[in-house]
This record gives C-alpha cells, structure tokens and sequence, in this order.
C-alpha cells in the first residue's frame, strides 16, 4: 500500500515483446505485411517521441521512416539484449538526434524565444492556473531544454520508462539518466514557478 | 519490519519520477517510499512531479495517418528493390541463340589465331589487362547510421582496409582494402560484398583523389 502518498503506478505501454519478436523473426524473411503491422504499432510513439525531441512534425515522420527502414534491413542482427520496444526506441532517439543536428544548420527554430515573457505569463496565470495553461508553457518550457534532457523527461513521465530501459535507449550509463533527469527538473521549475504554486 | 537500508536524501529525491511512473520495484520503491513520508522537501517535490507528468502526458500530437507513411515505406522499399534488380531482360530462347552464335565466333576466332604466326614480342612491350593498376585498390564506404565504432573496425579487418581519408560531410569513407591491389572482377565482388553488409548504407568504387 502507498499509505498516504498516493503514488500510483502510471506505465505506458503500446506493445507486447512477444509480438514483436514474432513480427521481427518475419520481418528477417523478408515479410513485407509483418513490417506493415510493426509499423502501425509503433507509428504513433516513434512519430510523439521523435517530435517531442525535434520540434517538427515534418521531421517526426521522416524519422518514423527511417527508423522502420533500419527495422527492416537490420532486423535480423537484434540480439535480444533489450526488448524490441527500447531497440526501436534507441534507433528513434539516434534519429531525432541526428535529424535535430542537421536541421538546426539551417534554422534556429528555438534559439532566441522571448521566454522572460512566458516566465511573467506564468507568474500571471499561477492564481488561476489549470492545466491547460500549464500544458502551453510546458510546450514551451521544454524547447528550453536540450533534446537529451527533453527526451529523458518523454521516456520518463509520456512512455512510462524505468531508469535502466531509458539508458539503454539512450546507450548512456544509468546515472548519466538520473542526472540528466535531475537537471531538466531544476530547470522546469525555474521555467515554470506554476508547476508548484499550483501544486495539490 | 523493513529489510532495505534507508536511502540518502540525494538519491531518493533524483528516483522520484520513477517512483510516479512505477517503474521502482522492491527494495529500492520501499526505501524510497520510506523516505518521502519522513522527508517534507521529497513530499512537496513529488506533487510537483505528479502535476508534471500529468500535463506530459496530457500533451497532445498532430494527429497523422500511419498508413500514408507506411505506403511511402512501402514505395521506397519497392524503389531500392527495383534498384538492385537488372533493368534489361532477354528472354531466355533469345539468350540462347546469342550464346550460342557467339560461342561459334568465339570457336572461329581460336582456330585463326592458332595458326597466325605470333610476333617476337619484347619483355618491355609484354602487357596483361590483368595487370593491377600502381595505385593501390579504393572503395568508398558509407557505414549504416547504427554501426558502431567497434563494428566498423571489425569490418575493415574483414577487408584487410585502411581508411585512408573521409569522412566527407555526407559519411563517405575512402578505404584502401588491400596492400596488392585486387583485380577489377575481385574489386566488383568485395564492393557487392560490402554493398550488402547491413553495416554499410552505400559501398561503390572510389570517388576520391588519394595520395598514395
């Protein structure tokens, strides 16, 4: 029992390793309906996960087909050493990160936003605040972050992932997540005085 | 009665949001429980962390089709097919007469240069087409996106290869694949070879002016 601290158990799961291994082992033979069925599993996480790091719908879906593209070619050489949801996921991350590079030499989409006014909207809404405000200023809070530390804080509270499964996503050791989780939260905060006032 | 040692502030206050995603399990969720209940800082910091994974998970995505993105897929998988298959195509009988009308000429050819005197050839004029160039054999390689450091030295050691320049701003490597160059038939197998190696996006024969 939580006695009193009112923690519930809040994962978020969207596939069954079973499955996916069964669809990956076809996937190996050249089975085209088995990619079908893992594409649409993982459609709409990959297309989240990746957006939520790029910023750009655009480049979410080109991701999406890259990653099934790797799926593909290279679905044959998975070990086995993690589920297929964190392989996938791992190739998600690599993507976002690339594509993020490559876009950000053309355009420096977040760089520069006027957040001084998002911290006053924020001091001014904190009286009455609901969730969809505090929704908005996440958005925009969370661009604030780098993309490692924003993705650490999707696979943590969106995909409902352990510290372990993250690092292995992210093929960083396990303290390098809690210390990149440790400081996304510091820096909310100071972005988003709401997220406490409001607490309750 | 508990069995778990108490934890430090430190480190059960950075476990938090994995104590609200529920992913701590045993030992480690008891003591970090254990913890918050005597902890007022952990307490006010975990219902900051509870609002803040409901608004993450509250936020929404645009709302797209999986099935216009797998159809792209799909044409990009049947696009690259396309690309490896032969693009001309005799049909078999056709195939058949050329080879044999061609092994008649060919049979034709041996018996006049069987009895055509051969010329005095000096040492100096010998020459082979099979004779390898001076400069040593290169490919170029772009290694897959998920290739791994170690896994792309496994694979030059397969090769006998030697980056000898890149990358370029698109990943292309040129690589020196063997200290005696390989003749073009053998070049052709290793550039196939490596073409289809899931470690490898591109393989084909070099662009890059090296200076041996």
């Amino acid at each position: 029992m939580d006695q009193g601290l009112n923690v519930r158990p809040a994962r978020a799961r969207f596939s069954d390793d079973g499955a996916d291994l069964a669809l990956l082992e076809r996937i190996a033979n050249g089975d085209r309906n088995a990619l079908r069925q893992l594409y649409s599993t993982y459609y709409h996480p990959l297309l989240r996960f990746i957006y939520r790091i790029t910023g750009r719908l655009d480049l979410a879906q080109e991701g999406v087909n890259d990653v099934m593209l790797v799926v593909w070619r290279n679905g044959r050489s998975f070990g086995g050493r993690s589920s297929v949801s964190t392989w996938i996921m791992g190739i998600g991350y690599r993507k976002a990160l690339k594509l993020l590079a490559a876009s950000r030499r053309w355009t420096d989409r977040f760089a520069g936003a006027p957040f001084d006014e998002i911290i006053e909207r924020s001091d001014a809404v904190a009286e009455q605040s609901d969730d969809r405000d505090l929704r908005d200023l996440l958005d925009a809070a969370l661009r604030h972050l780098s993309a490692e530390h924003r993705a650490v804080v999707e696979l943590t509270y969106f995909y409902g992932c352990s510290y372990e499964e993250i690092a292995a996503i992210a093929d960083c050791p396990v303290n390098t997540v809690k210390t990149r989780m440790f400081h996304a939260r510091a820096k909310l905060k100071k972005l988003l005085p709401a997220l406490g006032k409001d607490a309750p | 009665m508990t069995d778990f040692a108490p934890l430090p502030h430190t480190r059960a206050f950075e476990l938090l949001p994995w104590l609200i995603n529920g992913t701590l399990a045993g030992a480690e969720r008891e003591a970090v429980e254990q913890h918050v209940r005597a902890c007022i800082v952990c307490r006010r910091e975990l219902k900051e962390q509870q609002r803040l994974h409901v608004s993450v998970r509250a936020r929404r995505t645009a709302d797209v089709s999986a099935e216009a993105g797998f159809d792209r897929l799909n044409s990009q998988l049947d696009a690259v097919a396309d690309a490896a298959r032969p693009h001309w195509r005799i049909p078999y009988a056709t195939a058949a007469k050329f080879a044999v009308a061609a092994a008649a000429g060919v049979a034709v050819l041996a018996i006049l240069l069987w009895f055509t005197p051969l010329p005095n050839l000096g040492r100096d004029d010998y020459q082979t087409l099979a004779t390898p160039p001076a400069d040593a054999a290169l490919v170029d390689i772009v290694f897959a996106d998920e290739t791994t450091a170690a896994q792309m030295q496994d694979l030059l050691a397969d090769i006998d290869g030697e980056i000898v320049a890149g990358p370029s701003r698109l990943g292309r490597y040129s690589v020196r694949v063997a200290s005696d160059p390989p003749s073009d038939q053998q070049l052709g197998k290793l550039i196939h070879a490596l073409a289809t190696d899931p470690r490898v996006r591109f393989a084909g024969p070099s662009l890059t002016d090296v200076q041996q």
